[in-house]
């Protein structure tokens, strides 16, 4: 009976011992050693703004303004620390000619703060205008949580800009 | 000699888990996209399972030279199939955020970072397994570097006549250097007591990184000793603050509308992956809303447990402690026997 004790204790000393020298081992940081896991993801898409929305600007000196839809953001991943939303424009460039209207004219807004669909999320830098690449938003939250917002862009026509159709591509980066 | 025993069965069981042909098979996951674009990290090192940051990142310390691969998994939650481009981006910490460089810029580390292949048609409500290969320069200086695994999604024309492109990314913090990690290290500098417009009261601590990688701050605040010795919390504060190395950033902690005005015991645990730091500091919160009380410099607190070695060791301890009992009474009872039949 009293062996049987004792070798219980000798087998949890053991253990603890080992223990303590796996994060020891940890320390050095090896890479070549990967374990597999299966998270939740970070994901995003954008539904398109509502038809009919004018995107014809008369004259020039003006700013246009473009709704870009709805942007969802949903985070599923265990471990989460937040994300952040980002977005960025190339260059517009007139259809069938060589003007551009440079992306320093362009500037990003939220129309308002993301709306919570799943998660308490609160938001950091919502409120400002954002350079033509920049942050949209931070949202800070850990927990599964899935956030929409609608992003507009702003563009300065400027006054020599020749008439015409103008496109480019905004990205919104999330990570 | 035992615990060197148990750890090689360890290492041989992680080498074993590698070799497997892990990267055949596709994990089913947990929660599907929804209608979106995702993107998930398959691999962590073994060494960092237990680093929520190494979870959700590619976190790692590597010396020069040094090669390994991870997966992504990119999930397809739309009703049909997504041809996606994957690469490899500069990243930055910038305004106390991690972000990705807009455009396909590049910087040093995304040039160490190979994705193959990059065009990946990912089927409707389905997913696909990309493998990402590092490899570091034997050159290459010490560090921290950052970039972005990107996942980018075709644009869509809006009706306005704008194209939107959406990408979405895992981070990649690589520290290079040499056998020995960089120490990862922070100090609350000071707390600071605010009523947000809405009159809910919040605390504002100033967090310091005075290691050499950066962090993602996460934590929780409790109050004690308040009016009529009140306690309250813990409350969790707000996530997302990425510290670059040197930076100093605010980390907010918001409380419950009920919280009167104090005085406040206050102290906050502070932790970025397993580094978990404490401070605390007398707050009082002002009475009106909008305004803020000045900023209370706040005294670091040793902490009670640091899970990772102490209590293992503990367990240890208690246990030679307990064999060393039963040696002693094993060897004094036989004592007694010996002199009762001696008497």
């Amino acid at each position: 009976m009293r062996r049987t004790l004792a070798l219980g204790a000798v087998a949890l000393s053991v253990l603890g011992l080992a223990a303590t020298a796996v994060p020891a081992q940890a320390a050095t940081g090896t890479t070549t050693v990967a374990l597999s896991v299966i998270d939740g993801t970070l994901a995003i898409v954008t539904t398109p703004a509502a038809a009919g929305v004018s995107s014809a600007i008369v004259g020039t000196g003006r700013t246009f303004t473009a709704p870009l839809g709805v942007t969802t953001v949903t985070d599923t991943r265990a471990a989460s620390g937040g994300w952040a939303l980002s977005a960025s424009t190339t260059a517009f460039t007139l259809t069938g000619g060589a003007a551009t209207i440079p992306a320093a004219n362009a500037t990003f807004s939220l129309t308002a703060a993301p709306t919570n669909t799943v998660g308490n999320n609160t938001y950091s830098g919502t409120a400002t205008t954002t350079p033509s690449s920049g942050a949209l938003t931070t949202a800070t939250s850990s927990g599964i949580n899935t956030a929409t917002m609608e992003p507009v862009l702003h563009v300065a026509v400027p006054n020599e800009t020749a008439v015409g159709t103008y496109t480019g591509t905004v990205t919104q980066s999330v990570v | 000699m035992w615990s060197k025993r148990v750890l090689a069965g360890a290492v041989t069981l992680a080498v074993a888990a590698l070799g497997s042909p892990a990267l055949a098979q596709s994990p089913r996951p947990v929660e599907p996209c929804k209608e979106s674009i995702g993107v998930a990290l398959v691999d962590i090192p073994k060494a960092r399972q237990a680093d929520p940051r190494a979870r959700t990142y590619v976190i790692d310390h590597v010396e020069p030279g040094a090669r390994f691969e991870r997966r992504l998994r990119v999930c397809n939650g739309t009703t049909a199939p997504v041809t996606v481009q994957v690469y490899a981006g500069a990243a930055s910490i910038d305004g106390a955020a991690f972000r990705a460089v807009e455009g396909r810029q590049t910087n040093e580390l995304s040039s160490w970072i190979t994705v193959a292949p990059t065009q990946v048609t990912v089927p409707a409500k389905g997913e696909k397994i990309v493998p990402v290969s590092f490899s570091v320069p034997v050159d290459a200086t010490g560090g921290e570097r950052y970039a972005a695994l990107l996942v980018e999604a075709p644009a869509v024309r809006q009706p306005s006549g704008s194209s939107v492109a959406n990408r979405v990314g895992v981070r990649v913090y690589l520290s290079v250097g040499g056998p020995k990690e960089p120490l990862s290290e922070f100090v609350v500098d000071s707390l600071q007591a605010s009523r947000g417009a809405d009159g809910r009261p919040a605390v504002t601590a100033r967090v310091r990184n005075t290691g050499e990688r950066a962090l993602d701050m996460a934590g929780e605040l409790a109050l004690a000793d308040g009016p009529g010795g009140l306690s309250a919390g813990p409350f969790a504060a707000t996530v997302g603050t990425t510290l670059a190395v040197g930076a100093t950033a605010p980390v907010e902690v918001v409380l419950d509308q009920a919280i009167r005005g104090g005085p406040w015991l206050a102290t906050i645990t502070m932790r970025s992956g397993l580094l978990e730091r404490a401070a605390k500091a007398s707050i009082i919160f002002p009475d009106s809303a909008g305004t803020s009380a000045a900023p209370v410099e706040a005294a670091e607190l040793p902490l009670a447990k640091d899970p990772g070695v102490v209590i293992p060791f503990a367990i240890g301890l208690l246990g030679l402690l307990f064999l060393l009992l039963l040696v002693v009474g094993y060897l004094s009872t036989r004592r007694k026997a010996r002199e009762k039949a001696a008497g």
